[in-house]
């Protein structure tokens, strides 16, 4: 691991020094400094290159929303987080737009390190600067115009309920990612029990859906949607893929928590397609001439086009987020490798989601040592024929 | 066109016997004198003579009506009945009609005929008519049956109207009574019933207060009502008077009375009504507002406590860790030196210096010159976190306690725990300046209101100076200053800042219910409306304000600072 710079910026002294004795053991993997206020961590950022901002919310003059937001702006490629001793819903809202994750206060030792350990982490897939500037300058992920309104008409329905939010989530990737990013923060620290979006949408309740959509920082705006990117296919195939990956993980009888990282895997591993795009529409033209069943040259085409691949870039943005170890390390080992170094099966059960999306039968490998022994191939082709079959009859 | 009226058969069963000829020629000499229209016809009705009474009535002359028939000199269709009597078959029965006719000129009039037959040996000889104009008596029937009809219609409203007035008022939920000035009750509704204990309204009407057998018990009523009646009999009205009375079922209930005269058309004053209002529920919706007030205070207090709590709870358990860490690297250096140190007295020479090196190795690995200073500051920095988060438990236990009823009150003390819990609401906003004048003492105050209201306003004034700080865009801390004082009579509690201040117009709205400023959501528009309560109606007490725009605002609670000034009843109950 390259050593990283991490900066923690608080208007309470004795924070900065609970940390800096803290983080001694990681004296060696990190370079550590710290800030009183944020216009001194602006003048910081100045001279030394930052890697990691870790802010509290607030304080004097400059809080740490806006700190952030000036962050973004002036260093896009530096992850962004806020560490604060405020969980309400508005300050939740406040610092939604440029925060990446939020921890509270007090936050447990272990998971401030881990959090930082995780977004240091990805910073291994992405290694361009350039690209990392563009993945972190993504405030809110493109969606379709009309789903700000959409989401304002049903939140503000007298007697909205939670079905019908879900229903407006579940027909945007982007959104799903932003409902599934905002539960997953240290907010509401359940990201292991995620099953659904109705689940997360419980979760954050209707209340602050509600205030989020009028606040249109997470349901509107973001970055304009790619003009040669079809948003609803991206959408249909991400579902399907997701939901045939839960159903391998169910039948397999995998515990709770892992078939909930396989479903949120398998959903989002094509989000930074939505970002890789947008920056490049030509590039996208190149990858969208590969045939989508060879799996291995379309990975090889967005690595020339883009710099990394799709699911390296959505692992680089679910890291700086705040997702799971195991699913950043599932996204990030897409399409699972056939000879490389042995993935989880999680990273299997999304991988085969993903041939079967394109294959009518996906092909056992030919490795007979491999995890995926033809058994398994043929029972997850069964499983994923047989969903199938029950989708097409409910329709 | 007939109209045969139940007149007309009175009339013909009163009609009169048959004429015999002698009489009939005598009648032909009256005849010609009457005024009465008057025909000799044939037995045919064939018109042999009229008088000139007939002439002026129908409008024809006399040589056009003789040689024809009666009927022939309608100039309209007739009925049935009247070409019966007229038509010319004879008939020794005398008849009579009534009819709406036409005179030769088109004059419509009422007529009544009598057809009298003259009989000659049993026979039909001749017919005499006698024609008079009854139009008047016609249409004053007309009328009169009208009038009948109407008096029937009125009669049926009037008996609907009475009745839904009735149920109109059985069914107010108010109290309801009339009495006459004997004070016997005359009427009252269900409601009144049923607070008194009551069923059947013929318990109570006809009696007076004094002979009602009420199961309300307490006498409460009667008393409440007795005061009113009196006033209300020397013609005062007595509007929307507060009492508390227990009812049948042993509930106090909150009513606000009003007793009027009831004066007759001419002026005299013939009874009283009374009207109670129950607000028991509005009373208890008022107390319910208090306390969403409270819990909306207690909400955002507790969050700003957490915050408060959190910090040096973040601080105190990275140094604990730290402490951990530190003394799992400097206690298994230290046994190991020890256990070196334990082996017998090394030879000076070769073997003390080895003895030397092993403890340096023990220690090789320990930061010691980092851990020497950073522990004692981990150590102090922690103590200092704990007892920070201990004076905010302290000062919110301080804070929650309610008191009970109006008791001698720390004024200054119940300030300062005010402005403590709050902290998190202005510490970012403004610097606070205290200046409690140690001469305030113990007041007789509900505490809890007290605090209530005081956090309400340092609230507000946070508000008032971030709006102010978002208008100039400014980052500089504003201003809050807390004063007490005592005067003679009076403690005085002053709250100012330098917010962005109000106008006139809001200035003179801000105590009513419901009225903010603030956006949806951001306050429930009573925090200032209690205040007002609180200070003025509970303490007996005075709000005071000065304000103006972009001057900041400043709040002075006056409260009264001796028993001698509270309520004189309050004080006995309340002297602890």
């Amino acid at each position: 691991m390259t050593t990283c710079s991490v900066l923690f910026v608080d208007d309470e002294p004795n924070i900065l020094s609970g940390i800096r004795r803290m983080l001694r053991g990681h004296a060696a993997d990190w370079e550590v400094h710290y800030a009183g206020s944020g216009a001194e961590a602006l003048a910081m950022l100045e001279t030394t290159p930052i890697d990691v901002i870790v802010t509290d919310m607030r304080m004097p003059g400059m809080d740490g929303a806006q700190l952030l937001a000036a962050v973004r702006a002036l260093h896009p490629s530096t992850a962004r987080l806020i560490l604060s001793g405020q969980s309400d819903r508005d300050s939740i809202i406040a610092a939604v737009g440029p925060t990446q994750q939020f921890l509270t206060k007090p936050c447990e030792p272990e998971l401030l390190v881990g959090a930082i350990a995780r977004v240091v982490g990805v910073r291994d897939l992405v290694l361009d600067e350039r690209l990392r500037s563009i993945l972190g300058d993504i405030e809110s992920l493109p969606k379709p115009p009309q789903i700000h309104e959409q989401m304002m008409e049903v939140a503000s329905r007298p007697n909205c309920g939670l079905s019908e939010v879900v229903a407006v989530v579940e027909s945007d990737l982007s959104l799903c990612a932003d409902i599934l990013k905002l539960v997953n923060s240290a907010f509401f620290g359940l990201s292991s029990r995620i099953e659904s979006i109705d689940r997360a949408a419980s979760l954050l309740g209707l209340d602050t859906i509600h205030a989020l959509a009028i606040s249109g920082k997470v349901f509107g705006g973001g970055a304009p949607v790619p003009r040669n990117l079809d948003l609803t296919l991206l959408r249909n195939n991400s579902m399907r893929i997701a939901g045939m990956a839960r159903t391998i993980a169910t039948k397999e009888g995998w515990p709770r928590e892992t078939v909930s990282q396989t479903f949120i895997t398998a959903l989002l591993r094509d989000l930074g397609l939505l970002v890789l795009a947008g920056n490049d529409p030509e590039g996208y033209d190149l990858v969208r001439r590969v045939p989508p069943e060879d799996i291995w040259a379309v990975s090889q085409a967005e690595l020339a086009s883009f710099g990394c691949t799709v699911p390296e870039a959505s692992a680089y943005l679910l890291g700086l987020w705040g997702f799971a170890e195991p699913v950043i390390q599932a996204v990030a080992c897409q399409p699972a490798q056939i000879s490389g170094p042995p993935v989880s099966p999680v990273a299997h059960a999304v991988g085969f989601a993903h041939r079967r999306l394109h294959q009518r039968v996906v092909e056992a490998e030919p490795d007979p040592q491999s995890w995926l022994d033809p058994i398994r191939t043929s029972r997850w082709n069964t499983l994923c024929a047989e969903l199938e079959e029950s989708v097409n009859e409910s329709t | 066109m007939v109209v045969q009226t139940d007149r007309f058969a009175r009339e013909r069963q009163a009609a009169v016997e048959p004429l015999s000829p002698t009489e009939a020629a005598r009648l032909a000499l009256v005849a010609v004198h009457t005024d009465h229209a008057v025909v000799l016809a044939d037995a045919h009705v064939v018109i042999e003579w009229v008088n000139d009474a007939f002439c002026e009535l129908t409008g024809y002359a006399r040589h056009e009506a003789v040689g024809v028939t009666r009927l022939s000199l309608f100039t309209h269709t007739v009925s049935a009945t009247v070409v019966a009597a007229l038509g010319g078959v004879p008939t020794d029965q005398p008849q009579a009609l009534e009819l709406l006719t036409r005179s030769k000129q088109g004059r419509p009039y009422w007529t009544y005929i009598e057809v009298r037959p003259v009989l000659d040996h049993g026979e039909v000889a001749q017919l005499i008519l006698l024609e008079s104009d009854v139009s008047a008596t016609q249409v004053a029937e007309h009328q009169l049956l009208e009038a009948s009809r109407r008096a029937e219609l009125l009669a049926a409203e009037l008996s609907a109207e009475k009745s839904v007035l009735s149920g109109v008022i059985s069914s107010i939920p108010h109290l309801v009574f009339w009495k006459d000035l004997g004070g016997r009750y005359r009427g009252v509704n269900t409601a009144f019933l049923s607070a008194r204990g009551f069923t059947d309204p013929a318990e109570v009407v006809g009696s007076t207060e004094a002979e009602l057998d009420s199961s309300d018990g307490s006498g409460s009523f009667a008393q409440a009502l007795h005061e009113l009646e009196l006033a209300a009999r020397d013609g005062v009205a007595v509007i929307d008077h507060h009492v508390n009375v227990t009812d049948a079922d042993g509930r106090t209930r909150s009513l606000l009375l009003s007793v009027l005269p009831q004066l007759s058309p001419d002026g005299h004053l013939e009874g009283v009504i009374g009207v109670g209002a129950d607000v028991t529920h509005v009373a208890e919706l008022e107390r319910a507002l208090a306390q969403a007030n409270r819990l909306e205070s207690i909400g955002q207090l507790a969050a700003g406590i957490a915050h408060e709590i959190n910090t040096p709870v973040q601080f105190v358990s990275d140094n604990a860790r730290f402490l951990a860490d530190s003394f799992g690297e400097l206690l298994p250096a230290l046994r190991h030196v020890e256990a070196i140190l334990a082996g017998p007295e090394p030879e000076p020479g070769a073997d003390a210096a080895d003895r030397l090196g092993q403890v340096r190795a023990a220690l090789a690995g320990v930061d010691l010159a980092f851990l020497v200073g950073e522990i004692p500051a981990a150590l102090s920095e922690s103590q200092e976190g704990l007892s920070r988060v201990t004076q905010i438990v302290r000062a919110m236990k301080d804070f929650s306690h309610p008191g009970s009823g109006r008791v001698e009150t720390d004024v200054n003390r119940a300030v300062e725990s005010t402005v403590q819990v709050s902290r998190n609401e202005w510490k970012y906003i403004a610097e606070l300046e205290l200046d409690l004048d140690p001469a305030v003492g113990l007041v007789p105050c509900y505490e809890g209101e007290l605090k209530q209201v005081v956090l309400n306003i340092i609230v507000n004034a946070a508000h008032a100076i971030t709006a102010r700080r978002t208008a100039t865009g400014t980052t500089e801390l504003g201003r809050i200053a807390l004063r007490s004082e005592r005067s003679d009579d009076v403690v005085r509690v002053s709250i100012s800042d330098d917010g962005i201040g109000m106008d006139d117009a809001t200035r003179r709205r801000i105590f009513d219910p419901f009225f903010t400023t603030k956006e949806v959501g951001k306050g429930t528009g009573q925090g200032l409306s209690l205040a007002h309560s609180i200070i003025v109606q509970k303490h007996g007490g005075q709000i005071e304000v000065v304000s103006e725009p972009g001057q900041g605002s400043c709040f002075i609670l006056v409260l009264p600072a001796r028993w001698e000034h509270v309520n004189q009843a309050e004080a006995e109950t309340h002297r602890p």
